[in-house]
Parts: structure tokens; C-alpha cells; sequence
């Protein structure tokens, strides 16, 4: 497997929200018209005139430990072999809800069908040589994919913020 | 990358994955939801427009696209656009309509305007083109063909009054962003703007250039991501860059910063203006604006002694004030006065083609939309008032329109043909409304029945961008001509192809344009060597190559474009006129300083209509991707100052001026300092430009005021949503 | 050092992530699982679901047949556990057969409880809802019911009860306490839920105490004080469950509602690891052992503690009591603790079922340590790590409930989830 992730440089986002509907201009065929799966917070430190503004985006992060992965009582969360992209199989889900339960970030959404859906990471995109959605329209630039190697490379060359994969809840292995 | 899969077809079309498998085609368009036209890749199949995506080799956008371009579909697509051509039956302002066919329509309109003309003057009918840009020419040169003057567009609040500053300093219209060279420049002012948010594709440019190491003084009272990278940043009072302008000016003459071989060969009124400059020592323009004096010295060294160096103006934030065109003036003066005017690196002058597009293409746009000369009408709406505007400018001045209309001075106004007019544009926008109710016949052309839409007698219904063929020529001279990518929704039509049927009734000896959209087109251009045939052999555009580059320091051959051939401190024009000459500093005519009592009860100051990266206006207002990201209208105000209030976070607010109040949800944030209130435009029912004078306006452009007024905040007493 | 025959006692989530766990770090030994089901693991959860027909049967087997056999896992189905000795580390089932082990793992699960009304548990018409078992018998006495009883508000009670009001059969729900779902929810929140439940056509009776039950011809009578007698097809059990560990020694082994672990999930016992509903592991937010029987739990500890029969050092930090449940046309989540027992409690709520969604947030000493949500359970999973690391309300103290206004509570509310 060659582990891929989301690689988010904070120091770049403007909080124009642009991969927001991106995703939803991709996924609406599983959506419909209300649900997003990726969404931008906005934080404010300090005071005037010491204040900082920053924004983030944040979607499903394809954690290696996802919480969601043990807690689904179908099994119908699994990791793809080839990148370890986290997929929900709807066929089987029963929106039971308890990946959301589960879930640090909110990951999983439910559409009015009831079924859990979320970020998939673009792999059938990826699969046809296309970015994802929420990288492809970045204007920035602050949103960017790529193989574990590769975003390391490319965050130890800019000291950015990076989102940790991994959740708050796994069981460590320490000897 | 990836090999190909063996997905079902059903996964490859979800996933909208274009190719044989899915019968997904990617066609070449662009967006116009705002004046950016970013190159789109629309995804279609079987005619339905499934997913947008920027264009990559379009070099506006870059294969990117804002939050707007994105929610595309669901504007096109939006249940609520106007279906057929709609006739009036109920009262004005009520919505209700009646299809009517094509013909039946342009019959109505042509019939009725043909018998105002005929009792009143053609000039009693006022032409008025909104968004988008594109069809302007066709209707100016039809409002002249038909004999009136009063071709009038949203400019009268926009880049035009920019666009005079310079024309009063240079004799060049400075165009967008003043033409600064951002790829080039070592040193960069962005005075009131953010492209984080009003051109999000463009941004990049400037991550670029600090990356490069130019460095960034970003001037503007709003903490935008633009000011957080900027090196300084010159957090000014709203409606104080004149004075701003004239302390940096103050410091670069006094410290000899100044390209003298530049000023003495080529300025008028330089003593004059270093005298007047002497009265903004740093303390005194501290006092002003509230930038620490520290800053602002920092910043005008920084400016004059880094080369090369440019100044990012906005169209609006500097000229949206009742001293705007003078604020603008003290602004642009600093490029000329640091010698980076019209030299690479700095702000290079390009002239315009025929839609305010800095090409420096030749063009015959001018004879084309001049269609007769002034004389040969009657004076312009706004003419009085504002003469420095119709001098300089070849349109009427809008903002003066519901005045003429309400007032019949100096001749009435009877009838208005819009495209895409919105009432809310004016500053009090709800006398524009009554004034709008006045008309004996009014026609807008929408994409959505807006408030303004339901004061008209016929509405017509026009195409997106995605739905019509449109030309659009760069600055970097990459030319693109449309094709649809999908068939007009319902019966809709562009705007230039109603235009084209308007005229063959109205101005029926216009041969040119009756030759329609493409055949006026090739005449404009033809002096480039360019035809719309040519580019349709190229989808998705392509660069223009043979057209001779526009050079720099134009002036050393053929002088600057102004009264005396230099560039003016003191503006000829403006001493003609009787106004002062020297780009001078008036507080807003609504300041805590100017109106020290009013400040009293109103002790804020309300800036109005910053951008939001996901809507322009009150444009998208009907989308509902966008609509989710900000279901509520808010106000930006400060902490300090909210709790002063006792007003909590989201808390329903009311928000007044002297002339009305408005509820909105309270947005705590710093993005505003304290003592200022921001407001945007992206709920239509809650107006803010209610709460503006009409008569609250530049005299020179004639521009409202919007960005610099007096107001209070506090708790309202209806703590609901809007229903 | 690796250990050679691991001994696992049940055959749900926690047994089964606990033998998928060894076998990925690497146990070659045998690994024996024993069990009182005859049939691969079930999903008690799942039941409703099937009932609601979203999942097929075979779907409430997740694991499916071949899972033991890929991992090699010799199975001892339909032979629960005699006897366990701890020390010397043997386990004697019901048939007789004695196994030594290297390490083994409690995850017997629990039981329904029946309570002890008279008539109740020798019925066959009281049913509890829990193993495979019990779901088809409910499934086939739900054929040709009318009228039902359901004996116990919680929330395996209240899903039965829209599982039937939706199959058009009439229903009472019944419980002897004051209020519904009394283990997490806050009184005012069960007030809301009760109304809407009864809304779409529960008849909710609280404070009622079955005093006996009796046959009748084709069904039972239940009397109640008051001489309310309500004659039913069949009483619903769902009256909460009890760990099955019968067969421990509580003088080798500590044990209280459930076998105490630690967050290895060792037992007090060495080799003896338990895990699942069988156990009773660290609640991260009231600092105590208490049981906490969910899927999610089950599964990490499971797998926590399969590691450990592998010889691997594992830890889980614990969890927070938590359960997520659509109701009806609703969703509701409930988390953490929602009544602490310590420090100054306060309650914040704020919004609407209907619109965007109600929540109410428990804080002890401005710590937030719990919360309900009502249609609003997307935040559940950031409020739960909100929870676990101990955000502090900051601007809570010295301010009185009623200076909280609706955006305040919201603003709280986002200040908490932010990411």
C-alpha cells in the first residue's frame, strides 16, 4: 500500500470556501443539495491589534485508525488496499450512526436516504488520473494530495501545519 | 497515478468521469457570475451540464475556481430562473406575471419606447446595463442610435470613478488594479483590496510573489488574509486614504525619496502639491486615519526606495467615498511621484478594448458604441451635477437617476430599458425602488425575478454565460470566443441577441447591428486582426500573437494625455470645473470628525459591501450551496465594541443610520477594528444601502458614499430569522 | 515471549476483534473459542434494523462463517463455560471438557435481566431481545400480534416500540421509573423525547410496577397497581442486561457489575484478560470503573486485549459511556455523563428537534461532561472529544443559567467542536 493523505497548508488558506462546493458540485449525484463533506472553520486569536484570523478545511482525514472502522457493526467501513482511502460501502450501511458517534472530525454525513456517505477521496478520480475535487479547484493552492513521502517532502520544505492522520481513540502499540 | 478501473459504469458516471464509458463530454466556457470570466471545463452529457471545473490553460484562472464558479450548476439550473418572457398583470413590486411569447414581448417594448420617444424625446427613455459586461457596446450603441444619451451602467458606482482619478492625474484611464505588473514587482501596495475573497483565482499571484520575496504593505481597515502576509499593514479609518496617501507622499518628498528627473520633467503643480503634502506630517496623518506614524514612514520608505514597485488599487474601496475620486487621486499620485508610473515592474498602462479590458488591442470600439455624438443630444442624466464625470466618462451618471425621475429636471424620465438593473445597487435603494414605480414603462432583463424584476412591466429572460457565445480578450492578450455548452433554460436568450431584435425595431436604419452579435463583433476588432472565426477554431481560447506589445513610458513620445501633456498634481480639468485642483483631503461628509453631534447617538462607522469569497452581491443569493454558508445576514463588529453593547455572538442586532435600520445576526470578529461596522450585500432583505442618503455622493464622480458613514449597533428586540 | 494456546470465552464483537487482533500481531498457537450460541457472531444492535428491514438476517452476522476458519479458530459452539480457575489457569465447560491455557480472554457478553415479577420469567411469552435467538422468536411473534407490552423505557425499548407501531401493532411501554432512558439522558430531554415518542402513537406509562403476570388463552395478562390489567400477545423485555459471568470466581478474580480491567485489559489475575460487555473498564470521564456496553467499546477492547493474548503490550485509554439512536423519524445521541456526581453542575440548552436540532451540555466545574442531542448528532463525535479532553468552559463561572442566551450556548457549542 502506498499511504496517501490530504496535505492542508494552513499559512495558505483564505477561507473562500471554494473546496467546499467543489465537493459538493462533485458528490451531489450521492448528496443531493444540503449535504457537504468537507467544511471550513474559521478561528480568531488574540486581541485587536495582536488578533489572527486563520481558516481551515477539514474532511474525512482516511485516518489509518479510523474509529469509525471498528465502530460500524456492518463492517462496511474498510481501507483500500492500493491507499489506504477509507470507503463506506452503501450498499450494506444501515444508518445506524454509530461512525458518527464515533468520529472526531464529523466526518460521516447522512443524505436523505439515510445511508452514511462521506468523503471518498476522489479515488475514482484518482483512479483516472484526476486530482480531487477539493485540490483541483484550491486557488490557493493550500489543499494539495499526494503519497505520505511526497507531503513530508513537501512539509518539510514549507513548515506548514499539516492535519495529523490517525484519531483521538486508537489503541497504540508501545514496547 | 492510477491504472484504469473496472468500476461500472454506474460508479463512473456518479464519480462523473468524462469519457466514452460515461458519454461525458468536457466543453469549453466561461464563468460570469463576476467579472473575473474564469475559463470553465463545463462536464456534459446528453445537453445536461453535470459538473464545472477551471479551465487550466486559461491563464485567468488556472484550472481554479472561487466558491461561486463551483456552485455554477446550481445557478444555472436554479428553479426560481425566469422561464419565458413575463408581462405584468398585478401591481407593481407584487410578482405577478404572465408568460407571453417572444414576439408578443419585443413588440411591447419597441411600440412603447418608439411612442415615449415620439411625446417626450428619445432621451426620456434611460438605457441601463448591469451584470455582466458583455453587452454594453451593443446597448449604448442602440441607446444613441435611437437618440439618447442616457446609456448609463453599473459603473456608475465602479472602476469608472477609478478610472477618473487617473484621467485627472495621468490622462489614462488606469484601468483595474491600476495595471500593476504583480510578476515583476519587488514591492507591492494593495490599497484596498482583497483578491483572497473578490478574485480568489487570482490570489495566488501574490503567495507568488512573496515566495519570490517582493515585499507586501497592504493598506485597508479590514483584516483580510491580503493584510495577516502583509509585511505592513496600514489599518487606516474608512474613507481616510487621501489623507493616508498625502502622509506617505509627505515623507517621501521631505526625505528626498522622490524620482525628481521624473517630477521636474514631467509633473504639473509639484510645489504646490509638496506644499499642500507638507500639512500630513506623519503625526498629523496618524491623527487622521489611526495608522501609528511609525507605519506609515515605514511604508513610504519602503515604497520609494524598493524598485521596482506597484500600487493594487480596487475599483471601488478608495472612490466609495464623498471625497473618493480625490482619495484615489492622492493614491495614484504616488506612482508618479516614486517614477513607477508606466514602467515595467510598476503600474503599466494598457489601454482598454471596447469592454474596459486592458489588451492595448487596436479596436473600433469607441465609433462603435458613439453611435452620434454628443451634440447632436441632450445633456446626460447627472450631467449637472456631476461634470466632471460626463466629461470625462461616455456614459450617463445612474446614481442621479431616480432623482430626474422623480424630480422630471431638467427633463423627465419616462422609460427605462434594463439589463439586469437591481435597484439595491443605489444608495437608498428603496427610493430607487419608488422612483423605479414612477416610470411610465419599465423592462428588465434578469436570470431571477428580483425585487427590481417586479417593478417592471415585461421582464425578459436572459442566458448564463454557460448558454450563450460571449468574446472575451485578456490583459495578457489570450483570446476566447464561447460557444454554449448547453441550450438555453426554458426560453431564455442572451442578452446581446435581444438587444440585436430590440434594435432592428427601434433603430431599424442601424444596418451593422442587425448584422447581429458576431458580425459587430469582427468590426470592433478587425483593426487587431482578429475575427470570431478564427478563435472558434480554438476552444477553450487561445493566445493573440502579431499584435504589437504595449510599450512602457508611452509619455516620453507622446506626452501624457491631460491638458498641459503631464502628469497633473494640480488637475486642469478639475480647476475648470471650479473644484480644487490638488488631490486634496476632505473627511466624509459623515465622520466622526465631520459631524462631531451626529457621532453621538451614531458613534460607529459603517463600512458596507466588503467582498465574500462565496457570493458577489446579492447575485447568488438563491443558490442553496451558497445560501448554506451564510443563511443569515450578518454585521461585522468588534469585540471590544460588542461588549461594550452587551451584545452576545450571532445575536440578533439592529443596525441604523440617520436615515433607517436594518436587523442582522452579530458577527464578533476582529475582521473589523473596533469603532467600525461592516456590512455585506448578500441578503437582499436586509439592505444596507437603505440606510444610505441618495444624495450622499462624490461630486466629481458622483459615487454614494458606501464605505464611509456613521451608524450605531444594539440588541434588537426581535430576536428571529427572517421568514 | 509468545504464548501458546489463548482461550477465548464468548463469540460477539469484543471475542471476535480479540482473535482477528492476535492473529494480525503475529499468535501462531491455537486459539479456542468457546461459546453458548451454535451459529458464527451476531450483532445485538442490529436486531432493530433487521425488524425495520434495512439489513437482511445474514447481515446481523458480520463476520460472517468463514471468519473462523481463515483465522483458524477451533470453535466450541453451544458449550458455554462451567467453570473458570483463574490461578491455575484452566476453564471447564459444560460438557465436560477441561482446557488448559497460556492466556484467556472474558468476553461472555451479558444477558438480559428479567425482573423477577411473578409469572414473568417462566413465560414464554416474555421476550427479552438480545442473542440471535431472541430475535427470531420476537421476529415470529410479531406475526400475529395486536397489542404489545414492552417492559422497560430504555432504548432498546423504545426502538421495539416503533419497530411495532410501524407494523401497525398497538403498543404500551411501560416502566417502573419516572422517566425514559434513564441511564444518560437528562430529565428535561426525556420530557421532549417522551412527547414526541407518544406523538406518533406510543402509549408511554411511567411509574408503573408489573405486579404479576398470568397465561391467558392466546396471550398474557399484566396486572399493575391500581387493578390495571393490560392483556397483550407478548411482554418485551428490555429492561437492561447483566454480564455473564456466573462462571468467574469473585474470589480469584475482581470483579463488580463486570470483570475489572485495566487499560491493557488485564484482569487482576495474570494471563486473564476480559473485555466486552463481560467487563467493566475505565470511564475517561467520571475517573471510575463502570460498565459501559456498547458495539464501539466492545471492539476496541476486544481487539486491545487480543494483542495481549499475542504477548503484544496494548493499551486503550478508556472510552465514555455513549450510544447513538435514530427514534422514529428523529435521531438521538447521548453522551458521557450527564448528571456528574461531583463539583458544581450546571446544564446549558439550546435550539429545537425540529429546527437544526436541540442539544443540552452537563458541565461539573465548568468541565463539560456530557451531552444530548436531539437531530443534531453530527456533533456528536466532537463533542465526545470535547469531552474526553476536558474542555473547559471558561466564561461559565460566576454566570447564572438564565444569563446563557440561545446564541450563547451555541457560541459554547462551536468553541467546543471547533476542529
Amino acid at each position: 500500500m502506498t499511504e496517501c493523505s490530504f496535505f492542508f497548508d494552513a499559512s495558505r488558506c483564505s477561507g473562500c470556501m471554494a473546496c467546499v462546493v467543489a465537493c459538493q458540485d462533485q458528490n451531489d449525484f450521492v448528496t443531493g443539495d444540503t449535504v457537504a463533506f468537507r467544511h471550513v472553520s474559521q478561528h480568531e486569536e488574540g486581541v485587536y491589534p495582536e488578533a489572527r484570523i486563520t481558516s481551515r478545511s477539514f474532511s474525512c482525514q482516511h485516518c489509518a485508525d479510523g474509529p469509525c472502522l471498528l465502530a460500524c457493526p456492518m463492517q462496511a467501513i474498510s481501507r483500500r488496499p492500493e491507499d489506504g482511502t477509507v470507503l463506506v460501502n452503501r450498499d450494506i450501511c444501515v444508518g445506524c450512526r454509530s461512525c458518527e458517534l464515533a468520529c472526531p472530525v464529523g466526518a460521516p454525513k447522512f443524505p436523505e436516504d439515510g445511508k452514511m456517505a462521506k468523503c471518498d477521496l476522489c479515488y475514482v478520480r484518482r483512479d483516472h488520473g484526476m486530482k480531487p475535487a477539493c485540490v483541483r479547484t484550491c486557488p490557493t493552492g493550500a489543499l494539495d494530495y499526494g503519497s505520505i513521502e511526497e507531503m513530508s517532502e513537501k512539509m518539510r520544505e514549507k513548515a506548514s501545519i499539516r492535519m495529523l492522520k490517525g484519531s483521538t481513540r486508537s489503541s497504540e502499540e508501545v514496547d | 497515478m492510477g491504472s484504469r478501473s473496472t468500476l461500472s459504469q454506474e460508479k463512473l458516471l456518479q464519480a462523473k468521469i468524462p469519457g466514452e464509458a460515461t458519454g461525458i463530454e468536457i466543453k469549453k466556457t466561461l464563468c460570469a457570475i463576476c467579472d473575473c470570466r474564469c475559463g470553465i471545463d463545463a462536464y456534459v452529457k446528453d445537453g445536461l451540464l453535470l459538473k464545472v471545473e477551471g479551465s487550466e490553460k486559461n491563464p485567468v484562472n488556472k484550472g481554479k475556481l472561487c466558491a461561486k464558479g463551483n456552485a455554477n450548476r446550481q445557478w444555472i439550473y436554479s428553479t426560481e430562473r425566469i422561464q419565458t418572457p413575463l408581462l405584468r398583470t398585478g401591481e407593481r413590486g407584487d410578482g405577478v406575471f404572465a408568460p407571453i411569447s417572444w414576439g408578443e414581448a419585443l413588440e411591447r417594448i419597441s411600440s412603447r419606447l418608439l411612442k415615449i420617444k415620439d411625446e417626450s424625446g428619445p432621451e426620456s427613455v434611460a438605457f441601463f446595463a448591469g451584470f455582466p459586461k458583455v453587452m454594453r457596446p451593443f446597448l449604448k450603441r442602440m441607446a444613441h442610435t435611437f437618440g439618447s444619451p442616457n446609456y448609463c451602467t453599473e459603473s456608475s458606482t465602479c472602476i469608472l470613478g477609478a478610472d477618473l482619478a487617473g484621467i485627472l492625474n495621468f490622462g489614462y484611464a488606469t484601468g483595474p488594479a491600476s495595471g500593476a505588473e504583480l510578476n515583476s514587482a519587488r514591492c507591492i501596495i494593495t490599497w484596498g483590496t482583497n483578491p483572497f475573497h473578490s478574485a480568489a483565482p487570482q490570489a495566488i499571484t501574490y503567495l507568488d510573489a512573496l515566495e519570490r520575496g517582493a515585499k507586501l504593505i497592504d493598506v485597508g481597515p479590514l483584516k483580510s488574509p491580503m493584510s495577516d502576509k502583509a509585511d505592513i499593514h496600514l489599518r487606516l479609518r474608512p474613507g481616510t486614504s487621501g489623507a493616508l496617501a498625502l502622509g506617505m507622499a509627505h515623507v517621501i518628498i521631505e526625505e528626498g525619496l522622490y524620482d525628481r528627473e521624473f517630477v521636474d520633467r514631467w509633473t504639473l503643480g509639484f510645489e504646490e502639491y509638496r506644499a499642500y503634502a507638507r500639512q500630513f506630517a506623519p503625526a498629523v496623518a496618524e491623527q487622521v486615519t489611526g495608522v501609528p506614524k511609525e507605519q506609515i514612514i515605514a511604508a513610504a520608505r519602503l515604497y520609494a526606495t524598493i524598485k521596482p514597485a506597484a500600487i493594487v488599487t480596487s475599483s471601488s474601496t478608495t472612490t466609495q467615498h464623498t471625497n473618493g475620486v480625490q482619495n484615489h487621486r492622492a493614491v495614484l499620485a504616488l506612482i508618479g511621484l516614486t517614477g513607477n508610473f508606466d514602467r515595467p515592474g510598476g503600474n503599466h498602462i494598457v489601454p482598454a478594448t471596447h469592454e474596459l479590458q486592458a489588451t492595448g488591442l487596436s479596436h473600433r470600439g469607441h465609433e462603435f458604441e458613439q453611435a452620434r455624438p454628443w451634440e447632436e443630444m441632450a445633456a446626460r442624466i447627472g450631467q449637472e451635477e456631476h461634470p466632471v464625470w460626463s466629461k470625462l466618462t461616455s456614459q450617463a451618471q445612474a446614481m442621479a437617476l431616480p432623482q430626474q425621475i422623480q424630480s422630471g429636471k431638467p427633463y423627465p424620465i419616462r422609460a427605462v430599458l434594463g439589463f439586469g438593473l437591481n435597484h439595491r445597487m443605489w444608495a437608498g435603494s428603496d427610493f430607487m425602488r419608488e422612483s423605479l414605480g414612477k416610470l411610465d414603462f419599465f423592462v428588465n432583463t434578469e436570470l431571477f425575478l428580483t425585487d427590481s424584476a417586479k417593478m417592471a412591466n415585461i421582464v425578459l429572460p436572459a442566458c448564463t454565460s454557460f448558454e450563450r457565445n460571449e468574446l472575451l480578450i485578456t490583459p495578457s492578450r489570450f483570446a476566447f470566443w464561447t460557444e454554449p455548452v448547453i441550450a438555453p433554460v426554458g426560453e431564455s436568450r442572451p442578452d446581446i441577441d435581444i438587444i440585436v431584435e430590440l434594435a432592428k425595431r427601434l433603430t431599424p436604419e442601424d444596418e451593422l447591428i442587425s448584422q447581429g452579435h458576431e458580425a459587430c463583433l469582427d468590426w470592433i476588432i478587425a483593426p487587431a486582426g482578429v475575427t470570431v472565426e478564427e478563435l472558434r477554431k480554438h476552444p477553450g481560447g487561445c493566445p493573440l500573437t502579431g499584435c504589437p506589445e504595449t510599450g512602457y513610458e508611452k509619455y516620453q513620445e507622446e506626452g501624457f494625455p491631460t491638458p498641459s501633456g503631464k502628469m497633473e498634481f494640480t488637475s486642469l480639468i478639475l480647476k475648470e470645473a471650479g473644484m480644487d485642483p490638488l488631490p486634496v483631503y476632505r473627511e466624509s461628509r459623515l465622520s466622526p470628525v465631520s459631524e462631531p453631534e451626529l457621532a453621538k447617538p451614531y458613534p460607529l462607522i459603517l463600512t458596507t459591501g466588503s467582498g465574500l469569497p462565496m457570493y458577489d452581491r446579492s447575485r447568488t443569493s438563491c443558490v442553496p450551496w451558497l445560501k448554506q454558508l451564510r443563511p443569515d445576514p450578518m454585521v461585522e463588529i468588534n469585540p471590544l465594541d460588542a461588549h461594550a453593547r452587551g451584545i452576545e455572538p450571532k445575536q440578533w442586532v439592529e443596525l441604523s443610520t440617520t436615515r433607517g435600520a436594518l436587523r442582522a445576526r452579530a458577527n464578533i470578529t476582529e475582521y473589523v477594528p473596533p469603532g467600525v461596522v461592516n456590512m455585506s450585500h448578500n441578503f437582499p432583505a436586509a439592505d444596507v444601502n437603505e440606510l444610505i442618503d441618495p444624495n450622499y455622493r462624490d461630486p466629481i464622480s458622483g459615487y454614494p458614499g458606501f464605505k464611509s458613514l456613521l451608524c450605531e449597533v444594539k440588541e434588537s428586540q426581535v430576536q428571529a430569522e427572517y421568514s | 515471549m509468545q504464548k501458546n494456546r489463548a482461550v477465548i470465552l464468548g463469540n460477539g464483537g469484543a471475542a471476535i476483534s480479540a482473535a482477528r487482533a492476535a492473529r494480525i500481531a503475529g499468535h501462531r498457537g491455537e486459539i479456542h473459542l468457546v461459546s453458548d450460541t451454535a451459529e458464527s457472531a451476531f450483532n445485538p444492535m442490529l436486531s432493530p434494523y433487521y425488524f425495520r428491514g434495512k439489513v437482511p438476517w445474514e447481515g446481523c452476522f458480520p463476520f460472517g462463517e468463514d471468519f473462523y476458519r481463515n483465522h483458524e479458530i477451533t470453535c466450541h459452539f453451544g458449550v458455554p463455560v462451567a467453570n473458570l480457575e483463574a490461578t491455575r489457569q484452566q476453564v471447564t465447560l459444560t460438557d465436560g471438557q477441561l482446557f488448559s491455557y497460556d492466556s484467556c480472554l472474558i468476553a461472555t457478553g451479558a444477558a438480559p435481566v428479567i425482573p423477577p415479577v411473578p409469572g414473568l420469567r417462566e413465560s414464554s411469552r416474555a421476550l427479552p431481545l438480545r442473542s440471535a435467538g431472541s430475535a427470531r422468536k420476537l421476529e415470529e411473534a410479531m406475526q400475529t400480534a395486536r397489542r404489545v407490552l414492552i417492559l422497560g423505557a430504555s432504548l432498546v425499548g423504545i426502538e421495539m416500540a416503533e419497530v411495532l407501531v410501524k407494523r401497525g401493532i398497538a403498543v404500551v411501554l411501560v416502566d417502573i421509573v419516572d422517566q425514559i432512558l434513564l441511564r444518560g439522558t437528562h430529565p428535561s430531554v426525556a420530557s421532549i423525547l417522551m412527547k414526541y415518542i407518544e406523538s406518533q402513537g406510543v402509549d408511554i406509562r411511567l411509574g408503573c410496577s408489573m405486579q404479576e403476570m398470568e397465561e391467558t388463552k392466546d396471550g398474557v395478562a399484566c396486572h399493575f397497581a391500581g387493578d390495571v390489567i393490560e392483556e397483550v400477545d407478548f411482554v418485551v423485555c428490555s429492561t437492561g442486561v447483566r454480564s455473564n459471568i456466573d462462571f468467574v470466581n469473585r474470589d480469584e478474580v475482581k470483579v463488580d457489575l463486570g470483570v475489572l480491567t485495566d487499560d491493557r485489559m488485564r484482569t487482576n489475575v495474570e494471563n486473564l484478560y476480559a473485555a466486552g460487555d463481560a467487563s467493566q473498564a475505565f470511564n475517561r470521564v467520571t475517573g471510575q470503573h463502570d460498565w459501559m456496553g456498547t458495539w464501539g467499546n466492545a471492539c476496541y477492547q476486544g481487539r486491545t486485549a487480543g494483542q495481549g493474548l499475542a504477548g503484544r503490550k496494548a493499551f486503550f485509554a478508556g472510552s465514555l459511556p455513549e450510544n447513538i439512536s435514530p427514534l422514529f423519524e428523529w435521531n438521538y445521541a447521548q453522551l458521557g455523563d450527564i448528571q456528574p456526581k461531583t463539583g458544581e453542575v450546571r446544564h446549558l440548552a439550546c435550539g429545537d428537534p425540529e429546527r437544526g436540532g436541540y442539544n443540552l451540555l452537563a458541565f461539573s466545574d465548568g468541565f463539560l461532561t456530557g451531552a444530548n442531542l436531539i437531530n443534531c448528532t453530527h456533533l456528536a463525535g466532537k463533542l465526545s472529544g470535547a469531552i474526553l479532553r476536558k474542555w473547559r468552559c471558561e466564561s461559565m463561572v460566576g454566570r447564572a443559567d438564565g444569563d446563557f442566551t440561545e446564541a450563547a450556548v451555541e457560541e459554547i457549542l462551536n468553541e467546543c467542536t471547533a476542529s
